[in-house]
């Protein structure tokens, strides 16, 4: 993995970095539980948290909870001894289980962080929510859209905290992207590229065949959707926050062309389409047999283009050179270039290796290889927001909602690719959720 | 092997045929940026640049009085 790192800084400092902070908690209203009256309030407050599920996911939050004062772990439950036993090394005065229903009667647990398989996400959600728990769960929401409704409807209902895992909400770099799309400076969004190229199996190391599917759930379908839900997701959540719009309807592509040796059965390579009312189309495309081009997302707008997850912006109309250098380039021009007699009819239009602008002055950026989480990405502030919403009670406003629409987006395109048909938006999965207001 | 002595009046020319090269280099930026009506923070931000146009200058007034040297000697030879 490569991780270019920033000076490790506070996460309030860098909103007062990037802008007027008042102003970006408006646009961006999931981040006043971080705000500073608010964290003044959780002063010497503990968020008592069980962890369901102890994998390498887990441990990635258990090592970011032990780093927030607010935070507490209690619990640690996992059916795989292995994994509570590492998660135990962590927390040594948690308590262990090994079922996830007596962490729910346990009446010291206040919140639980859910990271276990997708199959599993929608039920231990919605009966931890009617457990009275808050509750994060890890994206990708659920592994239907009829369990993402029912998750949606059951928090609703509760009137608990629900947080799903969707980082990029929480990083000061897509925050700061974001802002200037919403503020016009893009001009107007004309298009979305979502990509993410890795080269590696996917698969981890199993210690017995009989765990095959227990520890390589993501290569099943009967456990997950693949590339769509575990990597998807993340992106596509960018086409809601940045056009404040739903697709109308979906098309796409995917198929098993490389590892196809290993009995997995979800698609190694995906392409799909997503097209807007307004005819803006966002695309996803990903193949895990070749990493060239890494990981990003980036909107294309008339006036210019973000790459978000390099925190960088091209202007279409780049910046001019200083004066000194335009005058050295002039004469420079006028000594060298040969004297031509006709123009060339045909430039060759390829892209410009321009290094752009970074959004913000220091951009902590990752290429997207590491299947557990980057430091820096924004995890860290969305669990510290967790435990701050566990220790008031109050939900976050469009949280849910943002999440909710990211995993339906990423199962109608697989919808799509499995029917090869084009899928319209279905209405029955529309939820009261106004963009405009975001 | 002749040792090459630079007397402090010579240091003090070279000094300020220099100086007299970094002024001019300064104007000319000043020069590009009202001509190519950029931005006034290139006054400090574009000093290296500055300074190599000065580097350039004051070779050049070497390559010059090398040359002028070079000439006024073989004048002299033929009287």
């Amino acid at each position: 993995m490569t991780v270019k790192t920033m000076p490790r800084r506070d996460f309030l400092k860098n909103l007062g970095m990037i802008g007027g902070s008042g102003l970006l908690m408006t646009s961006f209203p999931w981040l006043q539980t971080l705000s500073a009256s608010n964290q003044k309030e959780l002063e010497g407050e503990k968020a008592r948290i069980a962890i369901i599920g102890t994998g390498s996911r887990g441990k990635f939050h258990i090592n970011n909870l032990l780093q927030i004062p607010n935070a507490d772990i209690v619990a640690l439950c996992d059916d795989y001894k292995p994994h509570l036993d590492e998660a135990a090394a962590l927390c040594p005065k948690a308590k262990l289980y090994s079922d996830y229903r007596d962490v729910l009667s346990s009446s010291e647990v206040q919140g639980v962080l859910i990271a276990v398989p997708l199959y599993e996400h929608a039920r231990i959600t919605i009966d931890s929510l009617l457990a009275g728990k808050h509750v994060f769960c890890e994206k990708s929401m659920a592994k239907t859209l009829d369990e993402c409704k029912a998750m949606y409807e059951t928090y609703k209902q509760s009137g608990k905290v629900l947080f799903i895992g969707q980082q990029r909400l929480f990083d000061p770099k897509y925050i700061k992207a974001l802002d200037m799309v919403h503020s016009g400076q893009l001009g107007e969004i004309v298009g979305l590229r979502n990509f993410w190229y890795r080269n590696n199996d996917w698969r981890r190391p199993v210690p017995d065949p009989s765990l095959e599917e227990k520890i390589n759930w993501r290569l099943y379908r009967k456990y997950s959707c693949g590339l769509m839900t575990e990597l998807a997701t993340h992106q596509l959540q960018i086409g809601t926050w940045a056009l404040k719009a739903l697709p109308d309807y979906v098309m796409g592509s995917g198929d098993l062309i490389f590892w196809k040796d290993d009995n997995r059965d979800v698609y190694d390579s995906v392409s799909v389409i997503y097209h807007y009312p307004n005819g803006v189309k966002m695309t996803f495309d990903s193949i895990i047999s070749n990493k060239k081009y890494g990981m990003d997302e980036q909107i294309l707008g008339h006036k210019g283009t973000l790459e978000l997850a390099q925190g960088r912006y091209f202007p279409e109309e780049p910046k001019p050179a200083p004066g000194i250098q335009q005058l050295v380039n002039q004469i420079e021009h006028k000594i060298f270039d040969n004297v031509s007699f006709a123009g060339p009819s045909w430039v060759p239009e390829t892209a410009s290796n321009t290094k752009g602008e970074l959004v913000i002055d220091h951009v902590q950026t990752h290429d997207g290889s590491n299947t557990t989480g980057a430091a820096g990405d924004g995890s860290e502030e969305l669990v510290a927001a967790f435990c701050s919403s566990v220790i008031t009670g109050k939900p976050v406003p469009y949280l849910v909602e943002e999440a909710y629409y990211s995993s339906v987006l990423a199962l109608l395109g697989l919808q799509a690719m499995d029917e090869h048909r084009i899928v319209e938006f279905p209405e029955e999965y529309k939820i009261p959720y106004n963009f405009m207001n975001v | 092997m002749k040792e090459i002595k630079i007397t402090v009046g010579r240091q003090k020319t070279e000094l300020k045929i220099f100086c007299v090269c970094f002024v001019c280099a300064f104007i000319l930026n000043i020069v590009s940026i009202i001509v190519y009506q950029t931005e006034w923070k290139e006054l400090y931000s574009q000093l290296f640049w500055v300074l190599a146009f000065a580097c350039l200058m004051y070779g050049l007034t070497i390559v010059g009085r090398v040359l002028f040297y070079l000439i006024k000697t073989l004048f002299k030879g033929h009287h």
